[in-house]
């Protein structure tokens, strides 16, 4: 069954896009690297973006399209916005024949039962979800970060009991390295009580007083350790990248995490609420400078072909070319790393990922292993 | 004009078309008209396409071509670029790349591998992959990521493991009687490398029943025999089986060290797994 997934997901041509129709939000996180506006997609505006992506799907030979819906906080808006944005998207692509998946992000604080129907109905009844352990970072105006752990997991709890699973993202601090990484572990499996995790590496939000950054050594032997745990656990609770690389490399299965793709320009973009259009997120509101255009006034056919845009699509060359990123053993697995992390830590876009060293010291672990 | 048997492999420029039904690669194809009318022309017949990788600046889409194989000659780093501009339509084709450099070795295999494009090195091109051949052999026997061949190891190792019966000959597309190649010039023989050292078996302007009683072309279609007559040493290398004398074909003191070298670290590598497997066996039987 898995396999002809696969084989399926190989035939099919995968377009990734990062749906931004809010950059509200309720939530204050420190480390955030959106801006907290209140701007939402207009209801006559749905239609324009669909459109837009079903003509330029059409022409470029995508057969099926992935929206991750995510803001700002998705559950600002109501439940009757956000399901007549996906009605008027299943009525556009409806006579196309392209597949279209919809994921959800959320940060889970302002859920209710009011979402089961959509949640199930369109997005398979999951959501994914952020936490950290230690939640040093992660607050709203109104719940401090104790309390918003703890709010986080009556909803989350809530949610499971309207037939919804959750899964979550974390990014490890250097509390979470003193701690442990089987103290992290235990969170997410015993108190969280999560069947699945994903583990981002952090980077500092442009224009931002955050700077609490990882310390990379012990960030590499958190991974180690944590890589560790997780096998003699026998791989209990899901924990990416963890399962990808496996199956990467055991499996041959291609689909690593996007920071770990050869490009992340050939398959994934991102759309905010107002049409523009831009790598991610991450670069969406923090790197107005890099948008690709606007969907208001160019097809997207056009807006792919901007200069930023081919700065993407040159990064991965120019590392093998000009960078030890060629000569590493690894290059397979990472190709580089992230164009974000890179700019923002580095402060050169066309620098190999800072995390390289955390990268390398746990792919080693992990093939040895 | 010459019609070669259905069951030959011809390799011929777009100036020299072939008729009949055999398979036919075409090389030196330097842009987009010529790659259409090329596939127009050959239909199913068309087992390969062969360009330098900067031809690929000529060529605007490779996405609606229908080819068996596409091989793009690389001479430099530099000629990457010219590859990943179209990446996105070359990954999904059966895509080899013929390397002609050896310089930033681990930098080009590392970008081909990466998207499973099949590489081969000519083992005759001494100047070029000697210096580089133990590097070449250790990525690829142990970088754990590798998913693409690269060639003539590849093939090599499966003869080591009994997958195949063949030689370099085949593999390097020399295979006498069924292999032809036919230069700019309209002049045929075995392959490139056969036309670089000036043997030819006649030309297109001759028939196939004159061609095939050339001296040459009857000498070499059982290159064993021919070695064996001739009491080479090939006959009494370790490797005879792998190789095929294929080295001394043209000359009988032809150095073939460094891939006899090959040949012995790829049979190391061999008993190496064999033994590892035979050991974890064991443990698991103890185990249990």
């Amino acid at each position: 069954m898995e396999k002809r997934k696969k084989q399926q997901n190989k035939k099919n041509k995968i377009l990734s896009i990062v749906f931004m129709p809010t950059f509200s939000c309720d939530c204050t996180c420190d480390y955030c690297f959106e801006i907290n506006e209140p701007v939402t997609v207009k209801d006559d505006f749905w239609v324009k973006i669909f459109e837009a992506f079903r003509i330029y799907s059409e022409k470029a030979g995508f057969t099926k399209l992935r929206f991750y819906w995510q803001g700002g906080e998705i559950l600002t808006m109501s439940p009757e916005q956000v399901k007549k944005g996906l009605e008027e998207c299943t009525s556009v692509f409806k006579a196309s024949g392209i597949h279209i998946e919809h994921r959800l992000q959320s940060n889970l604080i302002a859920y209710s039962s009011d979402w089961a129907p959509i949640v199930n109905e369109y997005f398979h009844g999951h959501i994914g979800s952020s936490l950290d352990f230690p939640n040093l970072y992660r607050k709203t105006a109104s719940l401090d970060q104790t309390v918003f752990v703890e709010r986080w997991i009556e909803k989350k709890e809530l949610a499971l009991q309207d037939g919804i699973s959750v899964s979550v993202i974390a990014l490890p601090n250097n509390q979470t390295f003193i701690n442990g990484a089987e103290s992290f572990y235990n969170f997410y499996l015993n108190k969280a009580k999560l069947k699945s995790i994903q583990i981002n590496f952090p980077f500092i939000p442009p224009n931002s007083t955050f700077s609490n950054m990882p310390d990379m050594e012990r960030f590499a032997q958190f991974m180690e350790e944590l890589y560790g745990i997780w096998i003699q656990s026998d791989r209990s609770l899901r924990i990416e990248p963890f399962g990808k690389l496996e199956n990467a490399v055991f499996h041959d299965d291609n689909c690593l995490t996007c920071i770990w793709s050869y490009c992340c320009a050939f398959s994934l973009l991102a759309i905010d609420p107002l049409g523009r259009i831009s790598q991610c997120d991450c670069w969406s509101s923090s790197f107005k400078e890099h948008s690709f255009g606007d969907i208001r006034y160019q097809s997207i056919e056009t807006i792919l072909e901007s200069p930023n845009r081919k700065k993407f699509l040159e990064r991965p060359l120019k590392l093998l070319q000009n960078t030890e990123c060629g000569n590493c053993t690894y290059w397979h697995l990472c190709y580089g790393g992230c164009p974000t992390r890179a700019t923002t830590m580095a402060k050169n876009f066309f620098s190999k990922d800072p995390y390289c060293p955390v990268y390398k010291k746990y792919f080693l672990y992990s093939l040895k292993t | 004009m010459i019609v070669f048997p259905g069951n030959t492999r011809i390799t011929t420029t777009p100036s020299f078309p072939v008729a009949g039904s055999s398979k036919v690669c075409v090389y030196d194809v330097n842009d987009q008209a010529t790659l259409d009318q090329q596939c127009q022309f050959y239909k199913e017949r068309l087992c390969g396409i062969e360009l330098d990788a900067e031809k690929l600046e000529r060529i605007k889409s490779l996405a609606n071509i229908r080819i068996s194989t596409l091989r793009i000659c690389v001479s430099s780093l530099d000629d990457l670029h010219y590859i990943d501009r179209l990446i996105q339509d070359i990954k999904g084709k059966n895509t080899a790349v013929i390397l002609k450099t050896g310089k930033d070795i681990l930098r080009v295999v590392n970008y081909l591998t990466g998207f499973r494009i099949k590489i081969l090195i000519s083992p005759v091109e001494n100047e070029i992959f000697i210096p580089v051949l133990d590097e070449l052999i250790d990525f690829y026997m142990h970088q754990t990521t590798v998913r693409s061949p690269i060639e003539p190891f590849h093939s090599i190792l499966q003869t080591m493991i009994n997958l195949t019966r063949i030689t370099l000959w085949d593999i390097l597309q020399e295979k006498p009687g069924f292999d032809f190649y036919i230069t700019g010039e309209g002049k045929i023989t075995l392959s490139k490398r056969w036309a670089e050292n000036g043997r030819y078996f006649g030309s297109t302007n001759q028939s196939w029943d004159t061609l095939r009683t050339d001296k040459l072309f009857q000498k070499i279609q059982n290159p064993n025999k021919l070695f064996f007559a001739e009491q080479s040493e090939c006959v009494f290398c370790p490797h005879f089986t792998q190789c095929g004398g294929y080295f001394k074909i043209f000359n009988a003191d032809a150095d073939c060290k460094p891939w006899k070298k090959v040949f012995a670290t790829l049979q190391e590598e061999i008993q190496n797994v064999r033994r590892i497997l035979t050991e974890y066996g064991k443990t698991e039987k103890t185990a249990k």
